[in-house]
């Protein structure tokens, strides 16, 4: 009479088997998504739009300062220890991710009938896993992370963060190395990982620490026997339509509609969609910089304008109303900055035609430019691929193409900069460019007072468009030959930039690069902040980039939870 | 030699009683009435005395005398209806007491005219403290002797012997009694659910020999808000949207770019003129192209969803009695409309209870009472996203139509994020629930001797709720959500009792009284819930609107749990010489929330009391004082309130954290599991031990009584689950003994009643005084743990060992820094410490403000005392009755505030915000700089009010029409009455209201106590009403 045991749930030796090791194994895959629910909720966004992005030149936090305050702080580097965007990301990739996979690699032990070919192939995609998380809190939070194997999972709090140089990339490293060599080069389900992911985060993880030796022959492994090509389309690595295409090496999937309000979709984005009062989406996060459309102008053989760009701002349409005229920018520009970012009076994609101030929920404070549309989705993709319920309803189906063949090829070419081998790195910067260039974005829009926003509804807008004509003035042309390693140097980090934009990656690669050349992170930032004042007069006003302020704070909450065991990072 | 002695014996009404014993007092000889209440016997001329008696009456003797010849009244036993106590299965005489037990009348029920019975019970008896609901149909939260536990502290309730949870919404016309065992001598009977305090609730029983009495009362009245905030029009609002932008604090606007603000005649499109193509009326479109007008006035939110709301309460009583059966029964309809537009509250109560005896030997009985409650309407409350938070954070130039009189709202640029309340009360009227509960109990009891009897009782209470919400399309708002939708939530409960006790009472050569009573219970619960929703509707239309209907979406959840508990108890009283009274109780539960190995506990009791006034040393004082009694008990009891499976380590499925989509389907992932919970078989209940010891005395001819009780609780092995390190894994983690937590008090209750004016006019005051104090003795062995609640990124509250659950927490202001030379001069938080901010204390003396270092406690939301005051006043026909109800020196934390005063979004700002604000030339304001700066936010003590007040709860005036005209109408009593609520109140409290948010109705969420998030006020009824008895 006094036993009553739970319902709906089980105990763990109901997974003892291939189907209940894949059941632990597809929770542990869960986390992947960055975030999804409340309780872990945009700091631990796996794009790393706050950490990578918005902490960097590129994009701002956008929307206006009263909401989501904390990214104020990571924005104007100065960072509290009780922020809870990193406590986000802590949670969700040490707390939930790394304690997952070590359940699994722990019930696969438990359980001997799986034959042993199977097992090890399980233990292959945990340990990917692990590294996955493990890679990802590195980048946040450097190298103060317990490492917890999984035979310590009971006793995981007595484990310091306090690691010896190096111990964190070698954990990392194993992990990775023990998965490339176990995993298949195919699988059938799109979502699992290969050896060639494991190779290609092995790689990237190599990169964090300029450590080209090891990297290069994971890289070249990937280009030569991986099998994958890069994709026709620059803009085919953004569209639900492409998602797992040849390029792509691991993704993370998103899907929608499966569930009330698709938190499953990854809830990490889902502040990050325009703020236009005919989208009717939230909440105008993450706006792309005045410093980063700069970047996109280039000279009359179409190459970037690398010590002068940010001399002069591309025209823009900071304090004109939607109603005022204004005629956009004729500057030559490479095609990739309307792929990235939203500029007033050229098509948004198939929404309409972008308004300028009424598609910004605070012009004065995020900047003219608008919300990134890497993330984002078509209108014609709308309730069938995005989210119907809740406030969120920039959640969609879109693939975060987390590796993909474009970022080996340029960090192949990074290798061969430094190693002078000058061709290769040539070879590899023109072929992203020459994709870069097969595509433009169309339409010339030849209406320049935006104030009515009924020109959106439906095709309307088409009327003020001429189809046969590109957006903007585009130009992008290859380079003939590098004149020494520093040049290479210089292209092939330019050419990142470009390419990757508002992926979640600038500020580590900055940061990284500043282990070549000390204190050109604090530089180029300090620039930027002082330039960008010219169309943000708030946002950046005072801020100075610290040493500290290269990685983020170990949340005090844990720190308070483990005393003696756990350290802050260094100058917070 | 005989004489014989005949008479009538008849009852208060006049009407003959059959049955009767009419005896020679210390004989046999005698006899019994026959069917007209007569009698007839011969007795020996020697007789003296002749004793009348019978069950239910009061026994009488009368000097024979010469008298041959009677006439007998036999009046109602009043001991048996008054002075009776209702205690854990049984009843006790008043004056047996030994533990501290309070009761509330039937009449005292009538006081306030609040839906539910907890509501009713404010400020009647001391030692509670009670916070009344404001939203329609609510119920209160009450909390017996402080706060017991950092978990569930709602005392036990058991109807009519059946264990129930709070909110049951039982009729407060049905109650008989209620007695609230505050202390663990008398709740440890219910062992490990007495912990917080027991209420028992006794519905209306018939009397024997009872002509039927039928009563009909019926009331109707309105119901009103009593206050709003006081906000910006449209011209003041541009006023203080440049007064931010001069402060640095620029954000889009609808004023314009000048150098002053300009209100345009549109918002959408944004501030255009008349005139402006994009405003013409023919390019309206909705939902894609509204055109919306601005306000140029102001709306006044508040005055757009306030509305008059109408209450009606019908309810028919009936009961009465014969020789050997007993019936009552009754029905009630109350409706109250919500002050908000389209909220309201419907209940339907039927009750039917009956006992019957059959011979000498059983009787037996059952009480039902069926329950139907329907609310509909958005009743959200408490939160920052409520329909009345809305109305504070809508600007005034938003209009709460478009031109073509569909929704207006904040999708015009540069007015904020809030959502128009008017539309979202709007889109919830269809909104319902609708529960319904069964609730009773059949038991028989059976004599077996002189002295013994065996009783079965078995209860059950099942509850069954649904609901749905529908999700309409709020085009109007900047964050739209743009499919309509439908949720259905269904659940069921169904909890079971059977106890089974023996009683035996007897009394030893007339001065040793020993009554015991031993018993086992078992009791099971089954719960099990189910949701449903779908998305995109074709219509919109309600009833076109059901789950078959939805297009996408479609989901559906649901679960369940049980628990179940088996007890053995017993109590032993004894009574020597009316003067010494000793109690014990003890009983042992088994829990199935409980590992196996630490399923069982038992909870001891004793107590005492002496009645002194009976000492013949006292005897000299017979004159002005008649009873005078002393108390002291001692007792453990328990809560295993931590819900059920905590032993258990489990895996489960998580839609939203452990599914992924491996196949790569853009609309459809695969379920995984994650571990859920970490299970810890070694736990076992929180146990509660109190000592008390109270007096009480009643004087001057019982006008004067008082009665003063003093307690401390100590609850150890206080259930926590303790915070877990992530690196442990995000498993829920279990509950762990480990806390413990403190509780003294005092309580005092008062009353007086007299005559005056050659007794015409009668006066009586009731005044119950309560004060605990908490304290947190330990949480757990990290002495930096800490449970504290946090909105919107700050955390107000803290609870930690040696401090009250909770305290606020907060950074200290010492007021406004007015010259550079005294920023400079003071503790730099970052770039704020500016002219124009606050200054804030540094407490470690670093000359930095830093939020780990500097933070303090800095309130308390705890009262200092509560008490209540009940004045009656009688003349003739006339009478009124006054209820105040107060509380002193608790502290609010005003959330508010920080939307009104501060800006928090832009939406709608207080006077105080554009008038009482720094400024160059207005130095001496309570407000910093208006410009948004989220450190001006931070918790700190100028978010700290007093939450004082004194509130005129109740006032009553009646009229009852004399005996003699109602005899004429063959009526047995009419009366008229106005009642009226929450008439005025006394507070420095800058909100709505001083009375809300005193303390949190959710289990476990007693750590947001008085952090006032913006909640409806207290309304204030007028009613008019009729009772009829025939």
């Amino acid at each position: 009479f006094l036993d009553k045991k739970p319902l709906g749930s089980t105990s763990e030796d109901v997974f003892y088997s291939e189907k209940g090791v894949n059941a632990l194994l597809t929770g542990a895959y869960s986390m992947v998504k960055g975030s999804a629910l409340w309780s872990v909720s945009w700091g631990a966004s796996i794009t790393n739009w706050t950490y990578g992005s918005v902490a960097s030149d590129d994009a701002g936090k956008g929307s206006y300062i009263g909401d989501q305050i904390p990214v104020n702080e990571i924005e104007q580097w100065n960072m509290s220890t009780t922020n809870n965007y990193p406590a986000d990301k802590w949670l969700l990739n040490i707390g939930m991710g790394v304690n997952r996979c070590n359940i699994v690699l722990n019930v696969i032990t438990k359980t001997p009938t799986l034959a042993a070919a199977t097992a090890t192939e399980l233990q292959a995609e945990a340990r990917f896993l692990r590294g996955l998380y493990y890679f990802e809190s590195w980048l946040v939070f450097g190298d103060k992370i317990p490492l917890i194997p999984e035979d310590k999972v009971d006793v995981a709090n007595t484990i310091s963060n306090d690691n010896p140089a190096g111990a964190v990339l070698k954990f990392i490293e194993d992990d990775l190395a023990f998965a490339a060599a176990n995993l298949p080069a195919k699988q059938s389900q799109p979502g699992r990982a290969t050896k060639w992911a494991a190779k290609a985060l092995a790689a990237r993880a190599y990169m964090q620490v300029l450590d080209y030796a090891s990297a290069k022959p994971l890289l070249d492994d990937i280009i030569t026997n991986g099998g994958f090509t890069l994709a026709d389309k620059f803009f085919d690595n953004f569209r639900i339509a492409k998602n797992n295409n040849s390029e792509s090496i691991f993704e993370i999937q998103r899907n929608v509609n499966d569930i009330n309000e698709s938190l499953n979709g990854e809830m990490g984005i889902g502040l990050n969609a325009p703020y236009a009062p005919e989208l009717g989406m939230c909440c105008g996060f993450h706006q792309p910089t005045q410093n980063l459309a700069n970047a996109f102008k280039v000279d009359a053989a179409g190459l970037p304008l690398f010590d002068t760009f940010n001399n002069t701002d591309l025209k823009n349409d900071a304090g004109i109303a939607s109603g005022d005229e204004f005629i956009p920018a004729t500057d030559l520009l490479d095609p990739r900055i309307d792929f990235t970012m939203g500029r007033r009076g050229l098509p948004y994609m198939d929404w309409g035609i972008m308004r300028g101030s009424d598609w910004i929920r605070d012009q004065a404070w995020g900047g003219p430019y608008v919300t990134v549309e890497k993330t984002f989705f078509y209108k014609a993709e709308r309730n069938s691929l995005s989210t119907t319920t809740g406030w969120q309803t920039g959640i969609n189906a879109n693939n975060f193409r987390y590796l993909r063949l474009g970022h080996i090829l340029l960090w192949r070419a990074e290798v061969a900069a430094s190693e002078g081998d000058l061709a290769t790195a040539l070879n590899y910067v023109n072929q992203i460019r020459t994709r870069a260039g097969k595509e433009v974005v169309m339409g010339k829009v030849n209406l320049y007072k935006l104030g009515d926003k009924s020109i959106n509804d439906g095709d309307t807008w088409k009327q003020y468009v001429d189809f046969t004509v590109p957006a903007a003035n585009y130009k992008i042309g290859t380079y003939t030959a590098f004149a020494n390693k520093d040049e290479a140097m210089r292209a092939v980090q330019w050419e990142q930039r470009l390419e990757f934009a508002t992926e979640g990656m600038r500020f580590f690669d900055l940061r990284r690069w500043d282990k070549a050349k000390p204190g050109s992170m604090k530089a180029t930032l300090e620039a930027f902040a002082a330039a960008d004042q010219r169309v943000r007069p708030l946002v950046m006003k005072g801020a100075t980039f610290d040493e500290k302020d290269k990685y983020q704070p170990i949340p005090q909450v844990q720190l308070d939870l483990e005393p003696g065991v756990l350290k802050q990072n260094t100058g917070y | 030699q005989q004489k014989t002695l005949s008479g009538t014996v008849i009852g208060e009404d006049g009407g003959p009683i059959p049955g009767v014993t009419v005896v020679v007092k210390g004989t046999t000889t005698g006899t019994i009435t026959d069917m007209d209440g007569k009698f007839s016997f011969s007795a020996p001329t020697n007789a003296k005395t002749l004793s009348v008696s019978y069950i239910g009456l009061k026994s009488q003797e009368i000097e024979i005398g010469s008298q041959t010849s009677f006439k007998v009244t036999l009046l109602a036993d009043v001991v048996s209806v008054d002075e009776v106590v209702v205690v854990g299965y049984g009843t006790r005489k008043k004056e047996e007491i030994t533990g501290s037990i309070s009761t509330v009348s039937n009449e005292q029920m009538k006081i306030s005219s609040a839906p539910s019975v907890v509501s009713r019970m404010q400020g009647q008896i001391s030692g509670v403290t009670v916070n009344s609901g404001n939203t329609p149909g609510s119920d209160a939260v009450i909390r017996i002797h402080g706060i017991g536990t950092i978990n569930n502290a709602d005392p036990l309730y058991v109807i009519d012997g059946v264990p129930v949870g709070p909110g049951n919404n039982i009729n407060p016309n049905d109650v008989e009694s209620i007695s609230v065992l505050k202390d663990a001598s008398s709740s440890a009977i219910y062992g490990s659910r007495g912990a917080n305090g027991v209420i028992l609730i006794t519905t209306k029983h018939g009397r024997q020999n009872q002509e039927a009495t039928v009563t009909l009362s019926v009331r109707t009245g309105i119901s009103n808000a009593t206050n709003q905030y006081d906000m910006l029009n449209t011209a003041e609002y541009g006023q203080a949207v440049f007064l931010q932008k001069k402060n640095g604090y620029s954000f889009a606007n609808q004023y314009g770019n000048g150098t002053s603000p300009v209100i345009p005649d549109y918002i959408l499109p944004t501030a255009a003129m008349e005139g402006d193509p994009a405003a013409d009326a023919s390019k309206y479109v909705y939902p894609t192209n509204q055109i919306i007008k601005a306000n140029k006035q102001g709306t006044n939110w508040f005055d757009e969803i306030y509305r008059t709301g109408v209450i009606q309460e019908y309810d028919l009583s009936i009961s009465g009695g014969g020789a050997k059966s007993t019936y009552s029964l009754s029905s009630n309809y109350l409706s109250e409309e919500g002050f908000l537009i389209h909220t309201g509250f419907k209940r339907y109560n039927f009750r039917v209870n009956a006992d019957t005896k059959f011979g000498n030997w059983l009787k037996v009985g059952e009480s039902l009472q069926a329950i139907m409650i329907h609310q509909n309407g958005d009743l959200a409350n408490n939160g920052e996203g409520n329909a009345v938070s809305m109305a504070y954070r809508m600007q005034p130039i938003v209009p709460v139509y478009d031109i073509m009189g569909n929704f207006a709202g904040t999708k015009a640029p540069g007015t904020g994020n809030a959502a128009n309340p008017v539309a979202m009360l709007d889109h919830a009227k269809n909104n319902d629930g609708k529960w319904f509960r069964v609730l009773g109990n059949i038991y028989g009891e059976v004599t077996l001797m002189k002295g013994l009897t065996a009783k079965s009782l078995f209860g059950y209470n099942m509850g069954q709720w649904n609901a749905k919400t529908y999700t309409i399309p709020t085009y109007e708002n900047a964050e739209p959500n743009m499919v309509p939708g439908l949720t259905v939530d269904s659940n069921y409960s169904i909890l079971w009792n059977w106890s089974n006790t023996l009683n035996y009472s007897t009394t030893i050569k007339d001065i040793h009284t020993i009554n015991v009573v031993l018993g086992t219970e078992a009791v099971n619960n089954t719960y099990q819930w189910m949701s449903a929703g779908r998305s995109q509707y074709f219509s919109l239309a309600p009833d076109y609107m059901q789950l078959t209907s939805g297009e996408s979406n479609k989901v559906n959840d649901g679960n369940g749990s049980s628990w179940s508990l088996f007890s053995q108890f017993g109590r032993a009283n004894y009574d020597l010489m009316g003067k010494y009274f000793f109690e014990a109780t003890v009983r042992r539960d088994g829990s199935s929330r409980f590992g196996a190995a630490n399923r069982y506990g038992v909870f001891p009791a004793a107590s005492a009391a002496w009645e002194v006034s009976k000492e013949s040393f006292m005897a000299s004082s017979k004159t002005w004082l008649d009873l005078l009694k002393i108390r002291a008990g001692w007792g453990k009891s328990g809560n295993d309130q931590i819900g059920e499976y905590n032993m258990y380590s489990t895996f489960g499925t998580n839609g939203y954290t452990a599914a992924y989509n491996l196949n790569g389907s853009p609309t459809s992932a695969i379920a995984g599991f994650e571990p859920s919970t970490k299970g810890n078989a070694d736990v076992s209940w929180e146990t509660t031990q109190t000592i008390n010891a109270g007096v009480n005395a009643s004087m001057l001819n019982k006008k004067l009584t008082a009665s003063v009780d003093v307690w401390q609780r100590k609850t150890s092995d206080m259930l926590y689950r303790l915070s877990v390190p992530q690196v442990m894994g995000t498993a829920t983690p279990p509950f762990v003994n480990i806390g413990e937590m403190k509780n003294t008090g005092i309580d005092i209750e008062v009353g007086y009643h007299n005559t005056a004016l050659a007794g015409k006019l009668s006066y009586a005051l009731n005044a119950t005084w309560s004060h605990y104090k908490n304290e947190v003795v330990s949480l757990s062995n990290n002495l930096k743990e800490v449970v504290g609640y946090s909105e919107r990124q700050v955390e107000y509250t803290r609870a930690t060992s040696g401090m009250a659950y909770p305290m606020f927490y907060g950074l200290i202001a010492d007021g406004i820094i007015q010259t550079a030379a005294e920023a400079a001069a003071a503790p730099q938080f970052a770039d704020y410490t500016t002219v124009g901010h606050y200054k804030y204390r540094d407490l470690n003396g670093d000359g930095l403000i830093t939020m780990d270092k500097d933070r303090t406690f800095i309130g308390d939301p705890h009262p200092k005392f509560v008490g209540g005051l009940n004045v009656d006043l009688g003349y003739g026909a006339f009478d009124l009755n006054m209820f105040f109800y107060g509380s002193y020196g608790n502290d609010l934390i005003n959330y508010v505030s920080r939307w009104i005063d501060y800006g928090q979004f832009v939406g709608g700002l207080s006077k105080d915000a554009l008038n009482d604000t720094w400024t160059p030339s207005n130095t001496g304001a309570r407000l910093p700089m208006l410009d948004g700066a989220s450190r001006s936010q931070e918790a700190s003590t100028a978010f700290i009010e007093d939450g004082s007040f004194l509130r005129l709860k109740t006032m009553r005036l009646g009229y009852t029409l004399p005996k003699n005209i109602l005899d004429k109408v063959k009526m047995k009593s009419l009366r008229v009455y106005v009642q009226a609520t929450n008439l005025f109140t006394l507070t420095k409290y800058r909100g709505l209201d001083p009375e809300v948010n005193t303390l949190s109705n959710t289990a476990g969420e007693g750590n947001r106590m008085g952090v006032d998030k913006g909640s409806w006020p207290t309304p204030r009824q007028i009613t008019l009403g009729l009772t009829l008895g025939l």
